[in-house]
């Protein structure tokens, strides 16, 4: 055999219909109907009737909802063994919790399918094909291997098809390669890539100009924006930093309660308590220890910080992505619009053999020149090609009346894509010129002569050739984009024939090569900070973009992305991304490699894959339709408000309203600060989780009286904890927070220090001080250690009510010293967050009611004690907060001798 | 000895494109023989069955290879006609079509090729075409690995048949966990798992380059951790523009009864490129 092995597009026109079994007049009803069935439609809809169901039942699978529900059969287990306790209500209300947490989960997980509908848009709804030799229009869903596309101007594509005839056939292929340039398609052979083939022509893509026909070889998944669509519905986002931890938590937590609980209820049962006593009890116990209210609050807090982000240009999607766009260890990021203003400027007019700046006078009659090849609508809002409109501007700031010109235009040429210029014929100073504007390759084979110093000009020679190009090397490493520009006198009655379709090949000649226009679009001024900023906070930059190495360089180097040296290494192009591996690019990342030149929009991908091999967390932006999986995959996926596609917004879970990179670093500073608050609220609501625990490990192992039953735990975690909660969560960010290094993903929520400053420092100190008044109103009152006392004694109602009186007078105090790690919480910052005075008077008013107020005492089963016991209740406020102020000065003092006065992270 | 490649030839569309995935592969096996073999169970007339074979057999002219057609006529059933036509033995490398089946069950559940597999009599490659423009000439590969003991050993012979036109091979190894413990599995649990994967691919990929010599064939290697290995080669296979998914067939992964539920089904039913199931003897 001769191993020619070929793909379609290695194939002459008659060979692709042989091999794809179909010929010039279509194939038949019978051939359709059996592709039809072995290939399936042309569609991007997998069926899957069970899917919606799957996917609302998984969210049952997590951890705290299935806590929830073992919570509420417990509950109505143990109503129905004593129904005199209403457990009941509790176990109703966990419920609907769990179906509302299940519910929403689901929501968030349903609205992923909108990016999917999203990118149907770009496929059409009916076709027309030719089939047994009539030309017939079908829903596009009907499409096969094998049927034969009529192309036309203006045509969605609706499969993967090879081009068998075309007429001056332009598509738009930006949807599938983000390349902005239409693409010219013809029916030859070629011998490149099958994805870069010129006689391909792409699901999702239009036509712009000419006709012709094309044979379907993929259809529905199977073509390449099939597979976008893929992969942009099927890849799940990695659960956010906070989530895992959350998870953490919950899981720990749940372990610690439900081990403690079933510890406790197998004692009672060995030591003869009644059954359903054991089951409250261990209820109490599994209630005690879950923080209920901490999950809302977290709900809360993030929500509270979208709204702060959605201030500074950041609108959030998912709540999730306001701490983990906190958590970024690397932004990767586009050029354009989000570094730059995504807004051509003309920044360098040279001579082309010099390379010396012109002069004003020079420039304007260069700039006049240029407008001849340019294309602008307007006056005072001007429109058409960025780089016309870039001319114009600089005229006018020139001080040119751009009316004027326009009037002595004579005739435009419009820009080519495949000669890669544009020209015109204007008269200047009653002289009337031919102007060439484009690249200095289209150019240079029409040159006669370059314009050299003092107007002089030089005749075009190999060495002449070489001085230009060396100016316009120089130009571009500095990032500009160059344009050339050329012309020629015109004789007279030459170049009249307007009409002539010939007319601009006829007059490229003999072109003398006036200057080098420099172009670019400016760095935004906010952005080279905001990199600083980044860097400072510990945050890689990446720069990825679809740009000349020397652009995404100069642009790099501005921004402050790559240090002013050259180094190589730092810069990779992606061709050679093309060829490594995924733990090659690992190796480079590792090296130091921070820019990503000639890029494609999936090879976006595979950067993220490696930065998540390497442990790091990713935030990615993007704008464009092909963008769409990598902004799935990253940690944080991040679309342009602006300039960014729908299938882009429905993809990311940040847009940013105004394109611009320094407002994701603001997210970030907002995304830490929330994270630093929910640790600081995390810290306050296990605090209470001490003085509930400790009743009721005295009730079971001394006979003691339980000091608070389950309603007056649920009162405190569900409901005079959450304001302050909220009011820590408002806390501003601390200056500091951008010069620390992002967290690593193991560095967790719940830490031991946590667990123990909460349990076994204040929360104990809370439960001491809050059995001490309980146990002390008790024997005031004539209790006597080991007496049994009836659940409705006045007695027992005034001791459970100074307990939980206390407790919540000392939360004020464990609020106040979680404002700040180490300074105390007394400043004046505290009369500016108004949550934080809230919850200080709703805590001061609970505990008062919950003595003295009768419809409360009667929820509560709590009574009035004397005032003077009341005051040493309030003397815990002081109690708490000093002794964690003492704490907090020998931890400064410890950590100013062994470090030098470093400030260390900790409680 | 050269295997010799036959071609279970059923007459339909997904026939004649896994014809030129014989073509190839008799190709890059040095000149290897096809014979195709064709049953006549009467599903197509025997005229139109007749000029089928006919293009079939031009083609492979064209290509330069050599082939000779057998139509027999049906014992007792289309799989036990195979059976009496094809020789036992290795050097018998049957390729046949994955499917779908005229009662719409499957891709392979149910077929005959599935009952090939199944049989262990010889080599046999099921292939399911759904991208018909590649032609049989795939350039980039997916080769999901399930941890064999003997790495790539089985496969090796399958990929040698299509390596000359690969310039792009991905080998994926996903360690699955399941789906409980997966959403609450430590991180170091996690790294101790992907490291044995790691150990396992580069063991292949060493193999592999053993076999290759020197080549300019890109060779990659993913880990990945999952408690949905189908979903995870499918996505694979859309990131890497992979042109055809090769997977080993097992009598434990093989379509059981429960078809629907059956993981190689899901893969032939929603893969975005051509499937080729194989299966030493």
């Amino acid at each position: 055999m001769n191993g020619q092995a070929q793909q379609i597009h290695n194939l002459t026109p008659d060979r692709v219909y042989t091999l794809l079994d179909t010929r010039p007049e279509g194939l038949d009803g019978e051939e359709v109907e059996e592709r039809l069935l072995h290939v399936g439609r042309n569609s991007f809809d997998i069926p899957d009737r069970w899917k919606t169901l799957r996917s609302f039942g998984k969210q049952f699978t997590n951890f705290f909802t299935i806590l929830l529900l073992v919570s509420a059969t417990i509950c109505f287990v143990a109503h129905r063994l004593n129904p005199g306790e209403s457990m009941n209500f509790l176990g109703w209300a966990l419920l609907v919790v769990a179906l509302l947490n299940a519910f929403f989960s689901f929501i968030q997980e349903y609205r992923a399918e909108r990016a999917m509908e999203a990118l149907k848009k770009f496929l059409p709804q009916l076709v027309e094909v030719q089939r047994q030799g009539q030309v017939i229009k079908i829903p596009a869903e009907g499409i096969v291997p094998g049927d034969l596309l009529i192309l036309a101007e203006g045509d969605k594509i609706t499969a993967d098809a090879r081009v068998v005839e075309a007429e001056g056939l332009l598509v738009d292929n930006a949807p599938l390669t983000g390349e902005a340039n239409p693409c010219t398609l013809v029916h030859e052979a070629s011998r490149s890539r099958l994805v870069e083939s010129n006689n391909i022509a792409f699901a999702g893509c239009t036509v712009i100009r000419g006709s012709g026909k094309a044979v379907v070889f993929a259809t529905g998944l199977r073509t390449e924006f099939g597979k976008l669509a893929h992969l942009s519905q099927e890849i799940e986002r990695a659960s956010s930093p906070l989530e895992q931890e959350t998870a953490h938590m919950v899981r720990v937590l749940t372990i610690i309660a439900v081990s403690m609980g079933f510890a406790f209820f197998m004692y009672g049962m060995l030591t003869g308590r009644p059954l359903w006593v054991n089951l409250v009890f261990m209820m109490g116990i599994i209630v005690a220890n879950v923080p209920e209210g901490l999950l809302p609050t977290f709900t809360l807090s993030l929500a509270m910080g979208s709204l702060r982000m959605a201030k500074k240009n950041v609108l959030v999607k998912s709540l999730n992505a306001v701490e983990a766009l906190g958590a970024v260890h690397v932004i990767c990021s586009d050029k354009t619009g989000t570094l730059t203003e995504n807004r051509l400027t003309i920044t360098g007019l040279l001579s082309p053999l010099q390379g010396t700046p012109f002069a004003d006078q020079e420039q304007l009659e260069l700039l006049t020149l240029a407008l001849a090849a340019s294309e602008v609508r307007g006056r005072d809002h001007l429109s058409g090609d960025p780089l016309d409109v870039a001319v114009a501007a600089r005229l006018t700031a020139l001080g040119a009346d751009l009316e004027v010109l326009r009037e002595q235009i004579e005739h435009y040429f419009t820009f080519d894509v495949e000669k890669r210029r544009s020209a015109g014929i204007m008269t200047v100073a009653g002289k009337r010129f031919f102007v060439v504007k484009g690249a200095f390759e289209a150019l240079s084979p029409m040159l006669a002569s370059v314009r050299s110093a003092g107007g002089q000009q030089e005749a075009v020679d190999k060495e002449v050739l070489e001085r230009a190009e060396e100016v316009l090397r120089g130009m571009a490493s500095e990032g500009l984009r160059v344009i050339a520009l050329a012309c020629r006198e015109l004789g007279e009655g030459e170049g009249e024939e307007a009409d002539s379709p010939s007319l601009q090949d006829a007059l490229e000649k003999e072109l003398l090569l006036a200057g080098f226009i420099g172009i670019e679009d400016p760095l935004r001024q906010e952005v080279p900070a905001a990199v600083g900023k980044c860097h400072s906070a510990g945050i890689e930059v990446l720069l990825i973009t679809g740009d000349h190495p020397d652009t995404a360089q100069a642009i790099a180097r501005k921004a402050g992305i790559l240090p002013q040296e050259d180094d190589p290494a730092l810069l990779m192009t992606g061709a050679e991304l093309e060829h490594l591996t995924e733990e090659g690019l690992v190796e480079r990342l590792g090296q130091g490699t921070r820019v990503f030149a000639r890029t494609t929009p999936e090879q976006k991908m595979k950067i993220v894959a490696a930065l998540k091999t390497m442990e790091k967390v990713v935030a990615m932006t993007g704008d464009g339709v092909n963008d769409a999986p990598a902004l799935k995959a990253a940690d944080v996926g991040i679309a342009m408000g602006r300039q960014g596609t729908d299938v882009a917004r429905e993809s990311a879970q940040i847009i940013l309203l105004d394109d611009n990179f320094a407002s994701i670093v603001a997210g970030i500073e907002e995304g830490r600060t929330v994270f630093e608050n929910i640790k600081k609220f995390t810290n306050y609501v296990l605090v209470s989780n001490g003085p509930e625990i400790l009743p009721y490990l005295l009730y079971i192992l001394l006979p003691v009286p339980l000091a608070l039953n389950v309603i007056q735990i649920l009162s405190i975690d569900l409901g005079t904890d959450i304001i302050p909660s909220m009011a820590l969560g408002q806390e501003p960010p601390d200056p500091e927070i951008m010069h620390k290094p992002p967290r690593l993903r193991e560095q967790g929520l719940l830490t031991l220090p946590l667990i123990l400053h909460s349990y076994l420092f204040l929360g104990l100190l809370e439960g001491l001080w809050s059995l001490g008044l309980f146990f002390y109103v008790l024997t005031s009152g004539g209790w006597h250690f080991g007496e049994e006392l009836a659940t409705n004694d006045p007695l027992y109602h005034s001791a459970m009510g100074i307990a939980l009186s206390t407790i919540l007078l000392m939360q004020i105090g464990n609020l106040l010293g979680r404002r700040f790690s180490r300074r105390s919480g007394l400043d004046l910052g505290i009369f500016k967050n108004r949550l934080m005075l809230l919850g200080i008077a709703i805590q001061v008013v609970f505990s008062w009611a919950t003595l003295y107020f009768p419809p409360l005492q009667k929820i509560l089963n709590t009574g009035p004690v004397p005032l003077s016991i009341y005051f040493l209740a309030w003397f815990g406020i002081i109690l708490i907060f000093g002794s964690d102020y003492l704490r907090k000065r020998y931890l400064e003092n410890r950590e100013r001798s062994t470090c030098g006065g470093q400030h260390k992270e900790g409680l | 000895m050269k295997p010799t490649i036959y071609l279970a030839y059923d007459g339909s569309i997904n026939a004649d494109w896994v014809a030129r995935y014989a073509f190839n592969m008799a190709a890059n096996g040095q000149d290897l023989q096809i014979i195709l073999i064709h049953i006549l169970d009467h599903t197509y007339s025997p005229d139109k069955i007749a000029k089928k074979i006919e293009a079939v057999e031009a083609e492979c002219v064209v290509r330069g290879g050599r082939i000779t057609s057998r139509i027999l006529p049906l014992q007792k059933n289309v799989f036990y006609s195979l059976l009496q036509a094809i020789p036992a033995g290795e050097e018998s490398l049957c390729v046949c079509g994955a499917r779908i089946s005229s009662r719409d069950k499957g891709f392979l559940a149910g077929t005959i090729s599935e009952k090939l597999l199944r049989r262990k009599q010889f080599t046999v490659m099921a292939i399911r075409v759904v991208k018909p423009g590649i032609l049989g000439a795939p350039k980039k590969l997916l080769f999901p690995l399930s941890g064999h003991p003997r790495g790539f050993q089985a496969a090796m012979s399958f990929f040698l048949l299509l390596a000359p036109e690969v310039e792009r091979l991905h080998l994926l190894r996903i360690m699955k966990v399941s789906s409980l413990w997966f959403q609450y599995m430590p991180a170091t649990f996690a790294r101790a798992l992907q490291t044995k994967g790691f150990t396992y691919v580069n063991e292949v990929l060493k193999e592999i380059r053993q076999q290759l010599g020197e080549s300019n064939i890109y060779l990659d290697a993913k880990v990945i951790l999952s408690d949905d290995w189908v979903k995870e080669i499918l996505i694979h296979a859309s990131k890497t523009h992979a042109q055809m998914i090769l997977m080993g067939a097992s009598d434990r992964n093989l379509p059981s009864r429960y078809f629907y539920g059956n993981k190689i089904e899901q893969i032939l039913r929603r893969s975005p490129c051509d499937v080729g199931i194989y299966r030493n003897i």
